[in-house]
């Protein structure tokens, strides 16, 4: 990522061209609703009577990112992580606002883009032509992600003989094989075991050092303060924090605290009002 | 109708998030960004294609092969299947109905001609019902990893193609055996195959998008492809006896798949060279493949959503 060729119009914009760039983004999911269609609606009904229902899972969110940085994503489930992470690749259509970046990122999402079918061996070659290695490269690359991976005795086996966390040690393999600039890692790592997270961990650090950046969203709260230098915090698609990963993930977990307890109350309350009135025999 | 439920923003004791104030468009600010989600221009879209051509042709097609596997004779039943197609038709219109006799059906011998018909449609056939199965069978792929989507049907094209090496010997060595006689049209089968390609490649294109927005098309596919059978002469030839009619005559001469097949016909069976259906054919190719490309690349962003 070398330093812009473009005039320098603000003091306060960075000279060093950012790796993401996310302006205004909107995300909106269309889906149908089942609807329970009675025999006589087919002929009777309209055909646009399917209700759909746009969910909005990424709303106005804003944020830029440098080459060099680990950005973690932390949020409830349903939040709009995951929907973020592939607005940025470029897998999803977007609904308003803009999302630039350097280079193309790479995804490394939960479910295998890899084939089941057929031997790791070849899944390696998939894969990583997939993601625009020519094969040559592929070829000298080999051994090493097989290696990475610790999966040398089954390299020829169908994939499907190979367990979740052995697969997504493979997928991770050969992403990080490719080199990209930029990496999205969907809670791919969450598989594996001690030793593995912390070569992907090493491994990580290692694509920062090279000025790369690499997006993490996951669970593991631990896992973004130890390698991550930034965390952004989404609640219900919306953008609420963005910082230290200590700060955010603090906020984070406090809140999680807050709501826990505001659940709590609000079942005793339920139970107290219908413990009152059980006595009228109705529940 | 939208999610709207509000929901109360967290308290989280930190600045909130500020939009992005920047002086300028970000690609004018630094121009080696690239937008995310826009349409690439033609060219690029193209090398990157060929980027991944070893990608292309092999990937999209394992899913697919995984289908024949299993079985003991494997790929062959891609050759077998119109075999014992040609083998039923021959039975029932040639031996038992006895159609060559019929008025109007000037057909030297029947079984070439039902032989090359059918396997050249085969040909087409075979095509279009993998390729419109591209997207929806490489999902995983397709919401994983970015890359030009054309790639899928392209490969669906080129994987049919490769078969249909296997069939053209098959095809010369079966009207060998009924007593055609070779000749020099013999050689335009690699126009023949060339043109062909095209066409179904477009219409590779075409109904992997089609398919991919309502997926009931899989179910009216098999149909629409077993009507155009019909109507594309390889049963019984398109002549002013059978088909009286000049209007209808026309539209099926027109139709590609005729074309196809007769330009096929002409030159293994009859030694001819139709300068009016080679245009027809070419023609078709053509278009077919400049719509499809255009039609399939209209909803590149949206084949990864979930």
């Amino acid at each position: 990522m070398g330093v812009s060729e473009a005039p320098v119009i603000d003091a306060a914009v960075s000279a060093a061209a950012p790796s993401i760039v996310v302006d205004h983004l909107d995300v909106t999911y269309r889906l149908y609703a089942d609807s329970q269609r009675r025999l006589r609606t087919l002929f009777i009904g309209q055909s646009s009577s399917r209700e759909y229902r746009a969910v909005e899972a990424v709303r106005d969110v804003s944020f830029m990112s440098y080459p060099g940085e680990a950005v973690g994503i932390i949020g409830h489930n349903g939040s709009g992580k995951s929907t973020l992470l592939r607005a940025i690749a470029g897998l999803l259509p977007i609904e308003n606002g803009r999302v630039y970046a350097s280079s193309t990122p790479v995804l490394l999402g939960v479910s295998a883009a890899l084939n089941k079918n057929i031997s790791a061996r070849r899944n390696i070659y998939l894969g990583a032509t997939a993601l625009g290695m020519p094969r040559d490269e592929v070829d000298e690359q080999f051994e090493e992600i097989v290696e990475f991976a610790g999966v040398e005795e089954f390299i020829d086996l169908p994939l499907r003989a190979f367990s979740s966390g052995m697969r997504s040690r493979l997928q991770f393999s050969i992403a990080a094989a490719v080199t990209p600039d930029i990496l999205l890692i969907d809670e791919a790592l969450s598989t594996g075991d001690a030793e593995f997270k912390e070569r992907s961990d090493t491994r990580i650090r290692e694509l920062i050092a090279e000025a790369g950046t690499v997006y993490i969203v996951s669970h593991s709260l631990k896992n973004i303060t130890d390698v991550c230098d930034r965390a952004l915090w989404l609640d219900h698609g919306v953008l609420v924090a963005d910082g230290d990963p200590e700060q955010v993930v603090e906020a984070y977990e406090e809140h999680v605290k807050r709501l826990k307890a505001e659940r709590k109350i609000r079942r005793r309350r339920a139970r107290a009002e219908a413990g009152l009135t059980e006595d009228d025999g109705e529940a | 109708m939208s999610s709207s439920i509000h929901h109360p923003r967290p308290e989280t004791g930190l600045p909130p998030p500020q939009p992005l104030d920047l002086p300028g468009p970000p690609e004018a600010l630094w121009p080696e960004l690239q937008r995310v989600g826009s349409k690439l221009p033609l060219r690029e879209y193209l090398r990157e294609i060929w980027r991944r051509r070893e990608f292309a042709v092999t990937v999209p097609m394992s899913e697919l092969r995984a289908n024949n596997q299993d079985t003991a004779l494997g790929q062959l039943w891609h050759l077998l299947n119109p075999l014992m197609l040609v083998g039923v038709y021959y039975l029932v219109f040639g031996v038992i109905l006895q159609v060559e006799t019929r008025r109007g059906m000037d057909v030297d011998d029947y079984l070439p001609f039902l032989i090359v018909g059918v396997l050249t449609f085969n040909f087409t056939r075979s095509s279009v019902r993998t390729g419109a199965k591209m997207i929806v069978k490489n999902r995983k792929l397709v919401q994983s990893i970015n890359f030009p989507r054309a790639i899928l049907p392209a490969s669906a094209m080129v994987s049919e193609t490769v078969a249909h090496f296997f069939a053209i010997p098959v095809i010369f060595v079966l009207i060998l055996l009924t007593g055609v006689r070779p000749s020099a049209t013999w050689l335009l089968v690699v126009p023949i195959v060339i043109v062909q390609a095209f066409l179904n490649l477009g219409l590779c294109m075409a109904m992997a998008r089609i398919s991919f927005h309502f997926r009931d098309v899989e179910n009216v596919m098999p149909f629409l492809l077993r009507v155009w059978f019909y109507i594309s002469g390889v049963l019984f030839p398109i002549n002013p006896v059978l088909i009286p009619q000049p209007f209808l005559r026309n539209l099926l001469e027109f139709n590609p798949g005729f074309a196809v097949v007769q330009i096929s016909r002409d030159a293994f069976l009859d030694g001819t060279f139709d300068p009016r259906m080679w245009a027809i054919a070419s023609g078709w190719a053509v278009f077919a493949v400049i719509v499809g490309f255009w039609f399939f690349r209209r909803a590149e962003s949206e084949y990864g959503r979930v």
